[in-house]
């Protein structure tokens, strides 16, 4: 029965037991709070508020109570009318309180009682007010008497003051006469009869001041007598001064006699009769004697009302004990209840655990589990608890079947990896480059055969986990490394470093003759794959290469000789090629040769004349180059060079750097002169140089296989002609030239020359200096008039010259005077 | 339960103020103080003030009070004296009257004045007549009876038109009323181009003056004008005829008291003083002497002055519509009243701006004017 309920059913149950105990507990609780509960709420619904307005009403009237004295001894209205507003409050306050009481506590006998003595209480309240009332009134009329007793006696006084004073005056002269010893004696006995008559005539009015003021003193003391025995007693002293002050009216000055009278009656009327003193203190002493009768009543009603609430709150608090008793009694069922279904629930719970849960399903699972853990820790082979009809017997299966197919997976997984791996090996084996893998300890993982035989034929070590730092320490030491021949650590080190952070491919040369190129890379993981390419084929091709490129170049540089240098760099600079192109250019040609050259060298031996001709031409060619000529040729000792091509500054420009090359040449063989005088050639050798500007065809002329890099024009025979015509050691050009050069170069026309081929004479300059350095020019004559043109520079003249210029101005000169004459 | 408790409270509490608005008294009656000398020498000059007040005080009530109010009196005894009168001053002010009738003697006048005029209390003399009461410039100061510079001068006027060619002797008892009437008097006779024989001062109280008189009578002295108060005088006017000394006596308005002539006794026969107009004889007064005399008592001296005092200040009041000091001392400048002395009014100091004094003689216990 049990077993089919599975772990849910049971523990289902299990737990349905346990909570039983628990809501049996809550039950117990639930009953026991509610008793207590329903005990305190009948103490503060009905008791507590009943007890409280009990005490509340009995401080109340004790209040009261109290105050009420405070109302009889009250001797001013305003007093009284705050004294009894007071108690009115009281009073309306304690009324309240008897409904609040009422309300809280019905049909006591007590409340009734209560209700009575407060009923009580303010009627006697009531009466003492109205008694106060009567008091204070009866009090006014006793002072307002008394003022009156106090005017009359003043003016009763007042009236006989007069003779007072005439009696004291003549009592006064008799005591000065009396003393006077000079007096005549008629005059003292007539002093002494004014005394007499004067004393006579006082005494009345003495006995008069005397009963005034016994009657104004005995008044005065009724006013405030404690009893009326002491009024009766003051009466009959009274009555007799009263009818003495009668007898003495008769005898008073008849002009106050009336107002004496006047004042007598006054003093009767406030001794005898209705609005007499006594009366009103009579009056009063009544009132105070029922108020101290009510006052007696009220202390009385006060003290019944106390002992009324006395009992009530007695009453209550029985009550509220007995409430108390028998809430105690419920708690502590109610808590025994409560304590045993705590236990039992507790009881119940341990059983479940011990009984089922720890025996029955923690240690089953505690085997699946220990046979989990064997399973992912590989041991397929761990002991596995027994399969069952419940959860853990099915997990158990299933645990069971998981394995057998782990077994199943592992073999295959196994099997795939080996071919995988036997793939791998072939691939690389089947490559012609070498082939290495290190890990990231850089331990090698896997070579082919190539890599190898390649770097370490006879290296025994290159197993798999050899360090690659081993590898390539062991083939430097063998000398494996042309490189690392007398550095072997430094070499080492260079080697590792290029290893950890490999860059482009490189080449390494071995000791054999060979060379590797090797490309190392980082892989993912932190391995690093090399992998090695003889490229010694490669290397031999290259270095022939180079070889011939640089014999090239040698030819090249002899080449350069023959060429003239803008021509040379033009060609091997590529601008313009090598082909036969020409093209019309205005150029300015220079020719230049040696005057007499052969009869001067006639005599020379061939060696020395080479030498001679050879030094002439580097020095000329040397000047040429630096001023920007191209050499055209030389033929002989005769050079043709020319200005414009293959690159150009301009025609004047060009002009003018031919001039001022010829004038650097002509300046340079001065130099020279000395120079082949001490090597033995007397006569110095001077130079024509001959300059003309003009279009001229320029270019490459001859046939495909030679050719040749010049000018061709009549141009070219007209610089020629210029040489020949030019005197030694001086330049001659052409009006074309000095067009292009007068504003710089100083030049002297030497007049015309026929040229073959030309129809017109071409006029000749001769080229004297560079103007900036002409010092002597200035004082050239030059003078230009109709008829009439002269030009001489004496300075460059010589002395025949002169002559002959100073016989042509003077035959002029004669002319003209002789003409004239 | 709080709330309706809490409403308890204030509905009891509304009750009790309410009951209170009725209980306390409203202002029932308006105060008036009148201080004088009740007992002592000038006992019958107090009885005067007393009399005269409390007859104006019962004719207004009776007639419905002031503003509708009753008037009460309180009357004190200041014995003439400046610092009771201070004493007395103060127990009015503390009574909390708004208006003080006197004081009667100026030695008792000028010193309360100043507490008055502190207390904001108005005060009318009725019988004061020292210039200096006024000339304090105390703004609640009235007075309705001359004053001594102007009854010094009809004394001085009548001493040397008179007397001139006789010896003139002028005595004083040394108080602020005696000196400064006898000095008042002595500066017009002397302005008049009359010099006293003798000029001397007496000692008040005292009950024998035969010895003063006997000198007066060995210097020669025809005439003795007296600044003081009427009880020496009528003893120096006695102590002159026992002595068959015929000197003439002239005085001031104190002498206006019948106890002058129950002192003097035959002796007060011929003396001559100055007083007021007799309000007796004012056709006003004659309905409030008849009710006096119906007493049996003659309301001589200051009674009606007191009576007038009550009268002005009453009108005031009711013609200003305010018991208010400020309002009632402007209206007392600004109006006339008419009262038993006739209809008056006041200057700027509070003085009557018409002051008149009459010559009166003792005859047969009276004093009548001179004819």
């Amino acid at each position: 029965m049990l077993e089919r309920l599975g772990i849910r059913g049971r523990l289902l149950l299990a737990f349905f037991g346990i909570s039983a105990f628990a809501v049996l507990a809550t039950a117990a609780a639930l009953y026991a709070f509610l008793q207590v509960g329903d005990v305190v709420d009948r103490i503060t619904r009905d008791r507590v508020p009943s007890a409280l307005a009990s005490l509340q009403l009995s401080r109340q009237a004790e209040r009261v109570a109290a105050i009420a004295p405070a109302v009889l001894t009250s001797t001013s209205k305003a007093r009284h009318n705050e004294v009894s507003a007071a108690i009115g409050v009281e009073m309306t306050r304690l009324e309240e309180l008897l409904a609040a009481l009422k309300g809280a506590a019905l049909g006591t006998p007590a409340v009734a009682e209560i209700e009575a003595a407060v009923l009580g209480l303010r009627r006697n309240l009531d009466a003492l007010d109205d008694l106060v009332a009567t008091r204070l009134a009866v009090v006014a009329r006793k002072e307002g008497l008394l003022r009156r007793l106090s005017a009359t006696t003043i003016a009763g006084q007042r009236l006989v003051a007069s003779g007072i004073l005439v009696m004291n005056s003549r009592l006064a002269q008799w005591r000065a006469a009396a003393a006077d010893a000079s007096l005549a004696p008629d005059r003292s006995a007539a002093v002494m009869a004014d005394l007499v008559q004067a004393i006579a005539a006082y005494i009345p009015q003495q006995r008069a001041h005397q009963e005034m003021s016994a009657v104004n003193d005995a008044l005065v003391r009724t006013a405030d007598a404690s009893t009326p025995g002491d009024l009766a007693l003051t009466l009959f002293p009274l009555r007799r001064s009263l009818a003495a002050l009668e007898a003495i009216s008769a005898e008073i000055d008849v002009k106050l006699q009336v107002r004496f009278r006047q004042r007598v009656d006054e003093f009767k009327a406030l001794i005898d009769g209705e609005k007499s003193i006594p009366k009103a203190r009579q009056d009063e002493l009544a009132v105070l004697a029922q108020g101290e009768k009510l006052l007696g009543e009220n202390n009385r009603l006060s003290r019944s009302l106390t002992a009324a609430v006395d009992r009530l709150v007695a009453a209550a608090d029985r009550e509220i004990t007995a409430s108390g008793l028998e809430a105690a009694v419920v708690q502590r069922y109610g808590t025994g209840v409560v304590l045993g279904s705590a236990f039992l629930s507790l009881l119940s719970s341990v059983l479940v655990v011990w009984l089922y849960v720890d025996r029955s399903l923690l240690a089953r699972l505690g085997a699946v589990s220990q046979g989990m853990f064997a399973i992912a820790g590989g041991n397929f082979r761990a002991p596995l608890p027994a399969a069952g009809r419940d959860e853990i017997g099915r997990m158990a299966e299933a645990l069971r079947l998981f394995r057998d197919t782990a077994v199943e997976v592992e073999e295959k997984n196994l099997r795939e990896v080996a071919e995988a791996r036997q793939r791998l090996v072939d691939a690389i084996e089947s490559i012609s480059e070498g082939f290495a893998l290190y890990d990231g300890q850089d331990r090698l993982v896997l070579s082919n055969s190539r890599y190898r035989e390649l770097l370490y034929a006879g290296l025994e070590e290159m197993t798999p986990g050899t360090i690659f730092e081993h590898i390539v320490r062991r083939s430097a030491e063998r000398g494996y490394i042309k490189d690392a021949e007398g550095r072997v650590e430094e070499w080492v080190a260079e080697r590792l470093s290029r290893h950890r952070n490999p860059g482009d491919p490189w080449v390494q040369r071995r000791g054999d003759g060979r060379w590797i190129m090797i490309g190392e890379r980082r892989i993912t993981g932190g391995g690093t794959v090399a992998v090695y390419s003889d490229i010694t084929e490669l290397k031999q091709r290259e270095e022939n290469l180079a070889e011939k490129s640089a014999a090239l170049e040698a030819l090249s540089n002899k080449l350069a000789k023959y060429l003239a240098p803008q021509v040379y760099k033009s060609i091997f600079s590529g601008r313009q090629d090598v082909r036969i192109a020409s093209q019309r250019k205005k150029l300015t040609i220079c020719f230049s040769d040696i005057a007499g050259f052969t009869e001067t060298t006639d005599k020379m031996e061939s060696e020395d004349l080479t030498q001679l001709l050879n030094h002439y031409l580097t020095e000329m060619s040397k000047i040429a180059s630096d001023h920007g000529a191209t050499i055209d040729k030389y033929v002989g000792d005769a050079i043709l060079m020319f200005f414009g091509d293959p690159e150009t500054r301009g025609v004047k420009e060009d002009a003018l750097a031919c001039v001022e090359m010829a004038l650097a040449m002509q300046k340079r063989m001065t130099d020279l002169a000395e120079i082949w005088r001490d090597i033995g050639i007397e006569t110095p050798l001077r130079c024509r140089i001959g300059i003309h500007t003009d279009y001229c065809t320029v270019g490459n002329f001859g046939s495909e296989d030679r050719m040749d890099y010049t000018i061709i024009g009549g141009a070219v025979n007209l610089a020629s002609r210029l040489e020949q015509e030019a005197p030694p050691g001086a330049v001659l050009i052409s009006y074309e030239t000095f067009a292009q050069v007068k504003d710089t170069i100083a030049c002297v026309e030497l007049g015309h020359i026929q040229v073959r081929g030309i129809a017109y004479p071409v006029a000749t300059y001769r080229v004297l200096d560079l103007k900036a350095n002409m010092v002597a020019a200035r004082s050239a004559v030059r003078t230009v008039l109709p008829h009439l043109r002269v030009e001489a520079e004496p300075e460059l003249m010589s002395a025949d010259e002169r002559d002959q210029a100073a016989n042509a101005l003077r035959d002029v000169l004669d002319r003209l005077c002789h003409k004239l004459g | 339960m709080l709330g309706v408790s809490s409403m308890h409270r204030i509905i009891t509490v509304a009750f009790v103020a309410l009951a209170a608005l009725f209980i306390c008294p409203a202002r029932a009656e308006v105060l008036v103080g009148v201080s004088a000398a009740m007992t002592g020498r000038l006992a019958w000059i107090g009885e005067q003030g007393q009399r005269g007040a409390e007859m104006a005080v019962a004719d207004f009530n009776a007639a419905g009070g002031v503003l509708g109010q009753q008037v009460g009196l309180i009357a004190v005894d200041d014995f003439c004296d400046p610092e009771q009168a201070v004493v007395a001053a103060r127990k009015l002010v503390a009574d909390g009257v708004v208006l003080v009738i006197g004081h009667y003697c100026s030695g008792a006048s000028i010193p309360a004045s100043k507490v008055y005029e502190a207390a904001g209390v108005l005060q009318i003399s009725p019988g004061s007549t020292n210039p200096q009461l006024t000339e304090q410039g105390r703004a609640n100061v009235f007075r309705v009876i001359g004053r001594d510079d102007t009854q010094g001068i009809v004394a001085g006027n009548h001493l040397a038109d008179r007397w001139g060619d006789k010896k003139v002797a002028i005595l004083h008892d040394t108080t602020i009323y005696g000196k400064g009437l006898a000095d008042e008097t002595r500066k017009r006779l002397n302005k008049r181009g009359v010099i006293e024989a003798v000029y001397d001062a007496y000692t008040p109280g005292k009950d024998d003056y035969s010895a003063e008189v006997a000198a007066l009578q060995a210097a020669g002295i025809a005439v003795l004008y007296v600044g003081g108060y009427h009880a020496e005088v009528a003893l120096i006017v006695r102590a002159a005829r026992d002595r068959g000394y015929a000197v003439q006596i002239i005085s001031g308005d104190a002498l206006a008291t019948e106890e002058f002539a129950l002192i003097a006794g035959p002796a007060a026969e011929g003396t001559l003083f100055t007083f007021s107009a007799d309000p007796r004889r004012n056709p006003e007064a004659a309905p409030v002497v008849e009710r006096f005399r119906a007493e049996n008592f003659e309301p001589a001296g200051y009674t009606l002055l007191s009576y007038a005092a009550v009268q002005v200040w009453a009108q005031a009041v009711e013609k200003a519509g305010s018991l208010e000091l400020a309002t009632v001392i402007a209206t007392l400048r600004g109006q006339e009243f008419d009262t038993v002395l006739g209809s008056i009014d006041f200057d700027d100091k509070g003085d009557l701006s018409t002051q008149n004094w009459v010559w009166y003689v003792w005859r047969s216990g009276e004093y009548v004017p001179v004819e």
